[in-house]
C-alpha cells in the first residue's frame, strides 16, 4: 500500500534534524520504500510575508498608492501598489527584488527588480495570489475574493511575523513523500510508525506527547455497546462526548489531511481521519443522537438519570442479515449478508465494519453529541466485506492488514483531546472498552549465535538489545540468549527468532554486511538431456531459417474446434480473463495456426516453429506436461516444393541431432486436421513421433488461412529419444567415385522410397548412394505420371571405378525401373 | 626478350582469353603447356641451342612466361568455375550482401539461456516444475495458509478440477513451488534455478497473464545474507555489465525471513540520479533500479520442503524473465503483450 506523507509532520516527532532527500533515502534502506517525493511551495523564492505601515496616493497616478511595507529584520520598503483591497496593518505577500513572478498573473515568470514607477521608486512588489502562483485551494478558500483580480491576497488571517518566507507562513514549505508500505507492516501506515523506523535508524529518540486519558467517572453514559461477534470483533471501544460544536477545521488540520490525500469533511470527521493517520489506528464517530435506542436497556442506570438524561443508545457488533440494506456514507446503498459485520443500533445497522459508516448516523452541523469509536475487526472478515462491495477505505486497507488489539485506546484518548480542543466537546461517561480476550505481550527468543549464521558478521549484543529498544521491544539479557517481548503494534509481524533478526539486520544495514559467494559444496547432478535438446534444436531451426514463436498456454474454445480437437479433453479454467483464454492447450497446432494467420499479410513466406509444453489432462492429478515441437512452413499456393522445404529441416534437424532411420509414411488413419493425401506421419526407427503435412481445407478455412501453410507436430521426448550425441566415423574413400544422372518417367503412385530400395539392391558394393534432385508431373509428362530426376554414385573401395563400369550398373538401373514398374528413360548424362 | 617467346607469350595470352568454356581452355592448355607436344614445352626445349649468360636469360625468360600463362589458365578456369570475376571487373563492395536464411529464437530463449549459463557457472542447476499445480506447493506450503492477505498480491488462475489432498489446482503464479519441489527430492545441498512459465490474472501494457520466472535457491549449512549479496552481484555483474552495483532494501514476502528487494544501480545516470548535464535521470528512482524481490528462506517452507531448519537454512529470490532482460537490453516496449502476440515484424529483431 502506498502512502502520501508530509515530511514536515513526521518531522515532528524526530528529535534529530534531518533534510527530506536523507529521510527518505534512509527510511528505504532500513525500512519502507520511499518512491517519490513531491516538493511543494518550491516556487516561492524571495517572496516574504509584508505588512503594510502607510498608505499614500502616486503624486502622478490615480490609480496606483504608494506604501511603506515591513518586510522583517527592520527593512521597510517602498512599494507602489495598485490593489484597491489594501488597508494599513495587513499582511500581504511581497515579492523581493530577485523573485520571480507573473505579471497580472499571465505570461511566463518574470524576475522582479527595483524600478521607478511614474517618478517615484519601487522596492517591491505586493501581490495577487495569481501573480506568484498561488493555487493551493485550501488557503485560497481562507482569503475572501482571493482570485479576484486586481485584490492582493491578505494573508492577515496567518498572523506570520514581517519576513517570514511566504511558503512558511502557509505551510506550504512542505516535502510530500511517498511510501510503499508492505502488508506485514500495518504499524508504519501511520506517521508515528514512520516516526518511530526513522528514529531508529538514525538511533535517537521518538518524541510523541502521552495523551491524557480522561475517565469521567462521576458522568453516566446514555451508551450501552453488545458485541455480539467477539470472534470478528475482538476489541470495541467507545466514548461519548457531548457539547461538540461541529464546524470546518482550521487550516493547518485541513493541510495535514489533504498531504496525506484525505478530503477534509468537518472537524469532527477530520479529527477521527487525523487521528487514524497519526496511530494507524482507523476510528469512526457517530451522531449518539441519531442512534436508536432500545426498549428495554439492558445496562443499568445510577438513580435518576435515565429519566434526566433520556433513553440509553445502543450500540450492537454483528452479523448482518441476509439482504440487510445499508446507505453508505459514499451516498450508496450495500446489501449485505451474514459475512459482513455490521455496527447497529437497536434497530438497522449504523456503519460496516471497518469499513465505512452509514449515512444515518453521520456527524453533521447539528450534532451535539457524538460517539467515537476505536474497534478491532478481524482482518480476513474486513478484507472479504470489502472485497465483496467492492469498496476501499483507508480504512479498510488498515483493518486487513492485522491491527493490534492494544491500539484501540491511546488513539480513542488523542481523539478526545483533539475534539475537546477544537470541538469544545466535553467527555461523558467512561470509556466503553468490550474486549475478549486479555492481551498478552508475545516474547521472543533470541540465541545470539544464530546472528553471524545468518549475517555474516556478529553484532555487539549491546548494539542488539539498542536496536530492539529503538523500536519498541523491551529486551532480557541472559547469557547467548536475548527475550524480547514484542510491543502491541508488532504483535502480529513478529513471531520468530528470524523476525528479529531481520530487525536487527536492516537497522544496522544491508549494506553494511560483506559481500561474498558461496563456498560450500557444488551438488553434483547428472546432464539434464532435456533442456540440451531444446536449446539444440532451436538453435539447429533457427539455422536453418526458421523464426521462433510463443503463444500463451491457453487458447479459446473457438481456435481448439476450429483445429477439430474436443474442448473435453482440455483442462479449462475456472476464472480466465477473457474466452480467448480458457484452456490449456493439448496442442501447439491452434497457436501456431493462428500465428500463421496472424502474419500472413504482412510476409509471403515465412517459417515458424515453437517448443512448449501442452497438458494431457488427468482424473484426479495434475495434467501431464509434455513438450512439443510444432511449426510451420508458409508460401505461396503455387509452390509445389513447399512440402519437400519442410521435410528438408526436419531431415536436416535429425542430420544434426544424430537421428538415422527415420521416414515419412502416409498415414491412413482418419484425422479431422490433416488432409489424408498430402500429409504423413513421421517415424524413426519404426516408432510414429509426430505428423507434417497439411492441414484440411476446412481448417484453412476456420483460421482463414489464404496461404499454403505445411505444418509439422513432434512428440519432443520421443524425437529427442533416438537423439545421439556421439558420431561415428567413416574412413573418407580411397578411390573417387562416379555420379551419372538419370531422369525416367514413372507412376505417380510409386514412390521415391522405394525407387530407392530398388536401385540400391541391384549392387550393394558398388552403387553407393542415390539422390533426387527433381520431381515434377505435368506439362509434357503424360497424365498418371511422374518424371524423377536423380543422381546416382558409383564407387569401389578396392579400386578407381572405370566409367564402362558405372555405364554398365546405370543400364541395370533402366531395365530394372522398366521392368518393375514400365519405367520410360528421359534422359541420361554425365556430370563432370 | 627473345622475339620468338615474346611472340608465343602475346598468341598464348590472346587465345586464352578469348575461350569461351572450360573445355577450350583445357585445349588451350595441352597446346600450351602439354607436356609431349606443349608450344612453350618446345620453345622451352630450345634453351639447349643457349650457352652462358644467354642460356640464363632464356631460361628466366621462359619461366617468366611460363608463369603468366599459367596465371592467367588459373585465372580464366576461376571464372568458369564461378569463383572470380573477370579480370580488374571492378566489385561494389556497397551493394547488400546475399543473406543466407535468416532465423530467430525468440527474446525468452535468449534470456533464458544468458540466465542458465550465468548461474550454471556457479554450480546453479537448472531444473523446470509443473506449471499446474496445487496450491499447497504455489501457496501452503510456502508460508501462505488459506485466506492469507498476502495470497491477494497473486491474481491467481484456478483449473476446474476437482480439489486434491493438496488443495487446489491452479496455474503456478510463481516459480517459488519449485522450492519445494526441489527439496522434496531429499538431496542437500541444493543450487538450483527454476526456470518457467507462470500466469497471473492481469493484462495490461505493463503485464501479461502469462509470463516467464527464473528462481534461485540455494540451501546449504550456514548460507548467509552475504552468501545471497554475493550471488547477486556476481548476477548483475555478469548479466548487466561489470559496473553495476547492488542494494538490498527491507521488504515482506511470506516465503523468507528477512526479505528484500533488490536494486541494480542505474546504468543510464551511473547510480547518481542525475545525468551528466545536472538534469535528474528519468530511468531510474535517485540512482536505482528495482530488479526484484529475495529472502532467507523461511523456517515454515524449509520444514514444508522436509529440511531440518535447524541445521540447514538458505536464500532464495524469483524474478521476472521479461523484466529483467528489458532492464537490460534497455528496451522500451511500450506494450508487454507485444512479446507474446507473434507479430514477425516484433520477432524479426530479436
Amino acid at each position: 500500500m502506498n502512502l502520501s506523507v508530509s515530511y514536515n509532520w513526521l518531522s515532528e516527532y524526530l528529535s534529530k534534524k534531518i533534510s527530506p532527500e536523507e529521510l527518505a533515502k534512509k527510511l528505504s534502506l532500513h525500512s519502507s520504500s520511499v518512491e517519490r517525493i513531491d516538493y511543494q511551495g518550491k516556487n516561492f523564492d524571495k517572496i516574504v510575508i509584508g505588512k503594510i505601515l502607510k498608505i499614500e496616493k502616486h503624486p502622478n497616478a490615480d490609480k496606483l498608492q504608494v506604501t511603506k511595507v515591513d518586510v522583517g529584520n527592520g527593512k521597510v520598503l517602498n512599494i507602489i501598489c495598485g490593489g484597491k483591497n489594501i488597508y494599513e496593518g495587513m499582511l500581504g505577500a511581497v515579492a523581493l527584488a530577485g523573485a520571480k513572478v507573473k505579471w497580472h498573473g499571465e505570461g511566463d515568470l518574470v524576475e522582479l527588480k527595483k524600478t521607478s514607477i511614474r517618478g517615484v521608486e519601487s522596492e517591491g512588489m505586493i501581490c495577487t495570489a495569481s501573480e506568484i502562483g498561488l493555487t493551493d485551494k485550501l488557503v485560497l478558500s481562507q482569503v475572501e475574493g482571493a482570485v479576484n483580480e486586481p485584490i492582493v491576497i491578505d494573508l492577515s488571517f496567518t498572523k506570520a511575523k514581517p519576513g517570514t518566507p511566504v511558503a512558511k507562513a502557509l505551510n506550504l514549505e512542505d516535502a510530500i513523500f511517498e511510501i510503499e508500505v508492505t502488508s506485514n507492516r500495518p504499524d508504519c501506515m501511520s506517521i508515528i510508525g514512520l516516526a518511530r523506523e526513522a528514529s531508529a535508524i538514525m538511533s535517537s529518540k521518538l518524541k510523541v506527547n502521552t495523551v491524557k486519558k480522561v475517565n469521567k467517572a462521576n458522568t453516566v453514559n446514555n451508551l450501552a455497546v453488545e458485541v455480539k461477534d467477539p470472534g470478528l470483533c475482538p476489541r470495541y471501544s467507545a466514548l461519548v462526548m457531548d457539547g461538540v460544536e461541529v464546524k470546518e477545521s482550521p487550516l493547518w488540520l485541513k493541510q495535514r489531511l489533504t498531504s496525506a490525500g484525505v478530503r477534509p469533511i468537518n472537524n469532527i470527521v477530520d479529527i477521527t481521519n487525523y487521528v487514524m493517520l497519526e496511530f494507524g489506528q482507523p476510528l469512526h464517530a457517530f451522531d449518539c443522537d441519531k442512534l436508536e435506542a432500545e426498549n428495554n436497556p439492558l445496562t443499568p442506570f445510577a438513580k435518576g438519570e435515565q429519566k434526566k438524561r433520556g433513553t440509553t443508545r445502543k450500540i450492537i457488533v454483528r452479523r448482518a442479515s441476509l439482504d440487510e440494506k445499508i446507505l453508505a456514507l459514499d451516498g450508496r446503498e450495500y446489501k449485505l449478508n451474514h459475512n459482513n459485520l455490521v455496527i447497529a443500533d437497536a434497530k438497522k445497522p449504523i456503519a460496516i465494519a471497518g469499513v465505512m459508516g452509514g449515512e444515518c448516523s453521520s456527524v453533521d452541523l447539528k450534532t451535539k453529541t457524538i460517539v467515537i469509536e476505536s474497534a478491532n475487526f478481524d482482518p480476513v472478515s474486513v478484507r472479504k466485506t470489502a472485497r465483496q462491495l467492492n469498496i476501499q477505505t483507508d480504512a479498510s486497507l488498515r483493518f486487513e492488514k492485522g491491527l493490534s488489539i492494544e491500539s484501540t485506546e491511546p488513539s480513542i484518548w488523542r481523539v478526545a483531546e483533539l475534539v475537546s480542543q477544537l470541538a469544545h466537546g466535553k467527555i461523558s461517561g467512561k470509556l466503553i472498552d468490550k474486549r475478549s480476550r486479555p492481551y498478552r505481550p508475545a516474547k521472543v527468543k533470541l540465541n545470539l549465535d544464530n546472528v553471524p549464521r545468518y549475517l555474516s558478521v556478529a553484532i555487539k549484543p549491546e548494539k542488539i538489545v539498542k536496536i530492539l529498544n529503538l523500536l519498541g521491544f523491551k529486551c532480557a539479557r541472559a547469557g547467548k540468549i536475548i527475550t524480547a517481548i514484542v510491543p502491541y503494534w508488532r504483535d502480529r509481524d513478529i513471531s520468530i527468532e528470524e523476525d528479529l533478526i531481520e530487525e536487527v539486520a536492516r537497522i544496522y544495514g544491508y549494506h553494511n554486511l560483506p559481500t561474498e559467494l558461496p563456498t560450500g559444496e557444488i551438488p553434483v547432478t547428472p546432464k539434464n538431456w532435456e533442456f540440451y535438446w531444446e536449446k539444440k534444436i532451436k538453435d539447429i531451426l533457427m539455422g536453418a531459417g526458421l523464426i521462433e514463436t510463443f503463444s500463451y498456454s491457453f487458447v479459446s474454445a473457438k481456435l481448439l474446434q476450429n483445429c477439430g480437437y474436443q474442448l473435453v479433453d482440455c483442462l479449462k479454467l475456472l476464472n480466465p480473463l477473457s474466452a480467448d483464454w480458457e484452456y490449456m492447450r493439448n496442442s501447439l497446432v491452434p497457436s501456431i495456426l493462428q500465428a500463421v494467420a496472424e502474419n500472413q499479410g504482412i510476409e509471403d513466406e515465412f517459417k515458424i516453429f515453437e517448443l512448449s509444453k501442452i497438458y494431457i489432462k488427468s482424473d484426479n492429478s495434475l495434467p501431464e506436461e509434455k513438450s512439443r515441437l510444432a511449426g510451420a512452413f508458409v508460401g505461396s499456393v503455387k509452390d509445389d516444393k513447399l512440402f519437400y522445404k519442410a521435410k528438408g529441416a526436419l531431415e536436416l534437424l535429425f542430420k544434426k541431432m544424430g537421428i538415422k532411420n527415420h521416414e515419412l509414411r502416409i498415414k491412413e488413419e482418419k484425422s479431422n486436421l490433416w488432409q489424408t493425401n498430402r500429409s504423413a506421419g513421421v517415424f524413426i526407427s519404426g516408432s510414429a513421433i509426430g505428423r507434417l503435412g497439411q492441414p484440411e481445407i476446412q481448417v484453412l478455412k476456420n483460421f482463414d488461412i489464404k496461404k499454403q501453410a505445411i505444418l509439422f507436430d513432434l512428440d519432443f521426448d520421443k524425437l529427442t529419444k533416438y537423439a545421439r550425441t556421439d558420431k561415428t566415423y567413416e574412413p573418407i574413400a580411397k578411390y573417387p567415385s562416379i555420379e551419372l544422372d538419370l531422369a525416367v518417367i514413372l507412376p505417380v503412385i510409386v514412390t521415391w522410397e522405394e525407387i530407392k530400395k530398388e536401385v540400391l539392391s541391384i549392387d550393394s558394393k558398388l552403387i553407393r548412394d542415390i539422390k533426387l534432385f527433381d520431381i515434377f508431373s505435368g506439362g509434357v509428362i503424360p497424365a498418371g505420371k511422374k518424371s524423377l530426376a536423380f543422381r546416382v554414385i558409383y564407387r569401389s573401395d578396392e579400386r578407381t571405378l572405370k566409367l564402362e563400369e558405372a555405364q554398365a550398373l546405370e543400364e541395370k538401373i533402366v531395365s530394372k525401373l522398366r521392368e518393375k514398374w514400365g519405367a520410360e528413360l528421359r534422359k541420361k548424362f554425365l556430370i563432370l | 626478350m627473345d622475339n620468338n617467346l615474346e611472340q608465343l607469350k602475346n598468341q598464348a595470352i590472346e587465345e586464352i582469353k578469348k575461350a569461351v568454356d572450360i573445355n577450350q581452355l583445357r585445349d588451350l592448355e595441352i597446346k600450351y603447356l602439354g607436356r609431349k607436344g606443349g608450344e612453350l614445352t618446345k620453345m622451352m626445349g630450345q634453351i639447349e641451342n643457349f650457352s652462358g649468360e644467354e642460356r640464363k636469360r632464356f631460361g628466366a625468360e621462359a619461366n617468366e612466361v611460363k608463369k603468366i600463362i599459367i596465371d592467367l589458365f588459373e585465372q580464366r578456369k576461376n571464372e568458369f568455375e564461378g569463383l572470380g570475376a573477370p579480370v580488374g571487373a571492378l566489385i561494389d563492395v556497397t551493394a547488400p550482401g546475399i543473406l543466407p536464411p535468416e532465423g530467430h529464437l525468440h527474446m525468452i530463449s535468449q534470456a533464458i539461456e544468458e540466465i542458465e549459463e550465468i548461474f550454471k557457472k556457479i554450480g546453479f542447476n537448472r531444473v523446470r516444475y509443473p506449471e499446474v499445480e496445487w496450491d499447497w506447493y504455489a501457496f501452503e506450503g510456502l508460508n501462505m495458509p488459506k485466506d492469507h492477505p498476502a495470497r491477494d498480491e497473486w491474481e491467481t488462475f484456478f483449473i476446474d478440477a476437482p480439489e486434491g489432498e493438496k488443495g487446489k489446482m491452479v496455474l503456478t503464479p510463481h516459480t517459488s513451488n519449485g522450492q519445494l519441489r526441489e527439496m522434496e527430492k531429499g538431496k542437500l545441498p541444493i543450487r538450483m534455478i527454476n526456470i518457467s512459465k507462470t500466469y497471473r490474472r492481469q493484462s495490461d501494457i505493463s503485464h501479461v497473464p502469462m509470463f516467464h520466472q527464473f528462481e534461485g535457491l540455494y540451501i546449504d549449512k550456514n548460507v548467509t545474507v552475504s552468501h545471497l549479496k554475493g550471488v547477486f552481484d556476481y548476477f548483475v555483474k555478469q548479466f548487466f555489465g561489470s559496473k553495476r552495483e547492488i542494494r538490498l532494501r527491507p521488504y515482506h514476502f511470506q516465503f523468507t525471513e528477512p526479505s528484500f528487494e533488490i536494486d541494480i544501480s542505474c546504468g543510464i545516470c551511473g547510480g547518481s540520479g542525475k545525468l551528466s548535464d545536472g538534469n535528474k535521470c528519468r530511468l531510474c528512482k535517485e540512482g536505482w533500479l528495482e530488479l526484484g524481490g529475495a529472502g532467507m528462506v523461511h523456517p515454515n517452507v524449509l520444514k514444508a520442503g522436509g529440511v531440518d531448519h535447524k541445521k540447514y537454512n538458505g536464500f532464495a529470490f524469483g524474478w521476472g524473465v521479461e523484466r529483467t532482460y528489458m532492464m537490460k537490453a534497455g528496451l522500451k516496449i511500450d506494450d508487454i503483450r507485444m512479446i507474446y502476440k507473434n507479430d514477425l515484424r516484433f520477432l524479426e529483431q530479436f
